[in-house]
């Protein structure tokens, strides 16, 4: 009676731990999992990718292996000569549907001058308008030149503040007849680099409900556009964009200015 | 002993499966206005692609179909378009800017009422379970005047937690389209009856 008993205990004990075992198991890959997608700033289909580093390069690295900035081919100019347009960042509450452009497009991006740009005539007000100004000088400056505006013929500076208002679309890529007969104006030698960055925020957000076990993820992103679009023909020459989903991120988040750096990641026009 | 669990799984399968909620919170129906009765026929143009980067995996013909739908649930005479007609690729900014010249482009010759309908984003991803998000756009026009009679947005999210809603992640993108056409079309109200 006493065997038998220890056996039930002895079968009882190897039954629980291996339920354990199986418990932890379960659990393990359910943390990786969710490691890999909780910040996926992507497009369906990303490959998870196993959790190291600070939060925000877990959450550029899909992106980065699934969604890079598109290459859009296209033979630029020579010495291609490109006028900076003022980023157009737009801030979009979800809930009330309020949408608010900040950087009217029609100014210039202030304090360019040249290639070379140094670091200090950068601007660094915080806002979301000088991470993309800086960004873009830091990606594409050395890669062509920048055009200093003050030094633009009127008929260019009207072009593009034109073109400055339809930033939204030519940032991806969609070229209008309006655009086109703007861009008439600039020689075959130039270029304009438009940026177009939207936050979406106020939304729903992530929850949870204990009695049905109802998740739900935020509803907040943050999307990055930019294009630089040949002079005279309207030719795109380079895209790229970066979808961030489920954050709204601030100027003074680390992620947003590494996926900046990203989307310049593989501008190279030849 | 088998057959108690294997009708355990099952139920719970089914428990899991019928509540993957869809965010959708109750509010009340909106006031019905007169300009909506006079919508004589609806013409829903194909669904526009805005989504960003990757744009596999939704039906377009699918989400088209749900939104005549639910506009048929709400009493309006509607017909799905093959084409967004003369205007050929609608982009949002020219649907916002509502050019009375522009908008009469949009859709069949003969439609009077058009409803054009913007995929902005769907995604899904696997937590501690998975969840699916969605949002549209919807613009409804009267092209006999130019007129935007109603524009509005549908964020739908869809999601459960635990082992099955991990295993539930490719339900979720479907989820969550239903639940943004639900909600973007709540928003437009009943068709009031005439006379």
């Amino acid at each position: 009676m006493k065997t038998r008993s220890s056996m039930s205990g002895l079968f009882y004990c190897q039954l629980c731990r291996n339920a354990v075992i199986v418990l932890i198991t379960l659990v393990a890959l359910a943390c990786s999992a969710s490691a890999a997608e909780e910040n996926s700033t992507t497009q369906p289909g990303a490959q998870p990718k196993s959790s190291s580093g600070s939060q925000a390069s877990e959450a550029l690295a899909p992106a980065s292996a699934t969604n890079p900035a598109i290459p859009e081919t296209a033979t630029a100019p020579v010495q291609l000569k490109v006028v900076l347009l003022k980023p157009l960042v737009r801030l979009e509450n979800t809930r009330s549907g309020i949408k608010t452009d900040f950087g009217a497009a029609t100014m210039f991006a202030p304090t360019i001058t040249n290639v070379g740009l140094p670091h200090d005539r950068m601007r660094s007000d915080g806002s979301y308008e000088s991470l993309l100004l800086n960004a873009a000088i830091t990606g594409v400056g050395p890669k062509v030149t920048l055009l200093d505006p003050r030094k633009l013929e009127p008929s260019v500076v009207e072009a593009c503040m034109k073109l400055g208002s339809l930033s939204s679309r030519l940032a991806r890529g969609n070229v209008n007849e309006e655009a086109l007969k703007a861009l008439a104006s600039l020689d075959e030698q130039s270029a304009i680099l438009v940026h177009f960055l939207r936050v979406e925020g106020g939304g729903p957000g992530r929850s949870w409900n204990p009695n049905s076990g109802a998740i739900t993820s935020s509803t907040d992103s943050t999307l990055i556009q930019a294009a630089l679009i040949s002079g005279k023909t309207g030719k795109v020459i380079w895209k790229g964009e970066r979808l961030i989903r489920y954050k709204a991120l601030k100027p003074t988040d680390e992620a947003l200015g590494k996926v900046l750096t990203e989307l310049y990641g593989n501008f190279d026009i030849k | 002993m088998r057959r108690v669990f294997r009708s355990g799984f099952i139920v719970l399968l089914l428990t899991v499966a019928v509540s993957v909620v869809c965010a959708a919170k109750k509010r009340a129906e909106p006031q019905s206005d007169s300009k909506f009765g006079a919508i004589e026929n609806i013409s829903v143009l194909p669904i526009v692609d805005a989504r960003t980067g990757d744009k596999a995996g939704v039906s377009l013909e699918k989400l088209q179909r749900s939104v005549v739908n639910a506009l048929k649930r709400k009493q309006y005479p509607v017909q799905a378009a093959d084409s967004s007609g003369e205007a050929g690729e609608i982009a949002i900014e020219d649907v916002e800017a509502a050019d009375p010249q522009y908008i009469k482009k949009l859709g069949p010759a003969d439609a009077r009422w058009v409803l054009i309908i913007f995929l902005d984003d769907v995604a899904s991803k696997v937590t501690f379970g998975s969840t699916g998000n969605a949002k549209l756009s919807g613009f409804l026009f009267d092209k006999s005047s130019g007129e935007l009679v109603w524009k509005g947005r549908g964020i739908g999210q869809a999601g459960q937690g635990g082992l099955m809603g991990m295993a539930m992640k490719g339900a979720m993108k479907g989820a969550a389209l239903e639940a943004a056409v639900f909600n973007l079309i709540r928003e437009i109200p009943k068709r009031p009856k005439n006379g």
